[in-house]
């Protein structure tokens, strides 16, 4: 846990705004970021990630210390956001919206021609619901696998196969070699 | 190519939220209180499925509304001398409170809110601000000018009562 942050928590526990606020400003860009890259839109993105900060703040006295960062009960959170999102559109996105996603501030290019940030983005999208959650959360956020397994309820093997197929899926859907 | 991957991934951690949207999304998390938040939430989402492209600003709206009459007041009751004045913005402060708790009291606890009121509500704070703005402007420069702005006020809050009583 970062430092500071347990007492921040404990703040926020007893209805501090400020505290909550201070762990907003720290969380909310890769919880954002996850929200975002899981559903395409950058309104819905911002409008999902409210909500999500708006239901941590709610329940917060329900959140319990387990060894990680506050971040990974975030996560928690934001994945059963994002599935009762789709739950109540009962739709995935067209193909024409996969076609919206682009990224607000560009991050410098790749060095591979055929390999660019918007396809592997798309092919992202195009992954199953947990295949794209492990893929943020491994190899976008870097979490462990420990982390990693806390937040999607998993064990750690069942992650690392997880995440095996997830590569390989994304690989296919960009037509890379394994 | 699984170096180029991976470092695409990498890369992906570029993306960043709006700042104006962050702002936004703080200022109205941290407006609530933990233990109103769920029932705020229930309401949100009813004046939300009808007003969504407004969703965001009507909620900001009505937070910077309380702030702005708020400062209005408190510029009020420590910029003017005239005991007249201070009394009566004195009254409206605390008329104001008193609306805005009830106001606050009905969007609580009414699972389904009659957002034609809450719009007509907003339209009158909207007025009732801009009217403690003028006396703000005003000053001790025409009392006479700034007691009726005042008054105007409170007709104001009357119409809002009017609409809250016939809830």
């Amino acid at each position: 846990m970062i430092d500071g942050e347990k007492n921040l928590i404990e703040r926020a526990i007893k209805g501090e705004a400020e505290a909550f606020g201070l762990l907003y400003d720290r969380y909310q860009p890769q919880i954002y970021r996850f929200v975002y890259l899981k559903v395409g839109h950058r309104e819905e993105a911002e409008d999902l990630t409210h909500q999500v900060f708006l239901k941590s703040w709610q329940n917060i006295t329900e959140y319990s210390f387990q060894g990680f960062p506050f971040s990974s009960w975030l996560y928690s959170v934001a994945r059963h956001q994002v599935i009762d999102y789709y739950r109540t559109k009962k739709s995935n996105i067209a193909l024409e919206n996969i076609a919206e996603l682009k990224i607000e501030n560009p991050a410098p290019r790749t060095i591979d021609n055929n390999l660019d940030i918007e396809r592997v983005k798309i092919a992202i999208h195009q992954l199953k619901d947990e295949q794209q959650d492990i893929i943020v959360l491994r190899f976008i956020e870097d979490l462990s696998l420990q982390e990693a397994a806390s937040i999607l309820n998993k064990t750690e093997g069942a992650v690392k196969l997880l995440q095996h197929r997830a590569i390989k899926n994304l690989k296919n859907i960009l037509n890379l070699k394994s | 190519m699984d170096k180029d991957l991976f470092k695409v991934l990498k890369e992906l951690k570029n993306i960043q939220p709006d700042l104006d949207y962050s702002k936004q999304s703080r200022l109205l998390l941290l407006a609530q209180t933990r233990n109103d938040a769920e029932k705020d939430a229930e309401l949100r989402g009813n004046i939300f499925r009808v007003f969504y492209p407004a969703k965001l600003a009507l909620a900001v709206g009505i937070v910077i509304l309380i702030l702005v009459i708020s400062g209005g007041v408190y510029y009020i009751n420590n910029q003017l001398n005239q005991n007249d004045l201070v009394v009566k913005a004195s009254e409206m402060n605390a008329s104001i409170q008193v609306k805005l708790n009830e106001i606050r009291y009905l969007l609580k606890n009414n699972p389904q809110p009659d957002t034609e009121s809450i719009l007509a509500i907003q339209v009158l704070l909207e007025k009732a601000a801009n009217e403690l703005k003028e006396v703000s402007a005003l000053g001790d420069k025409d009392l006479n000018e700034s007691l009726k702005k005042i008054d105007s006020t409170r007709e104001i809050l009357y119409q809002i009562d009017d609409i809250l009583k016939n809830k």
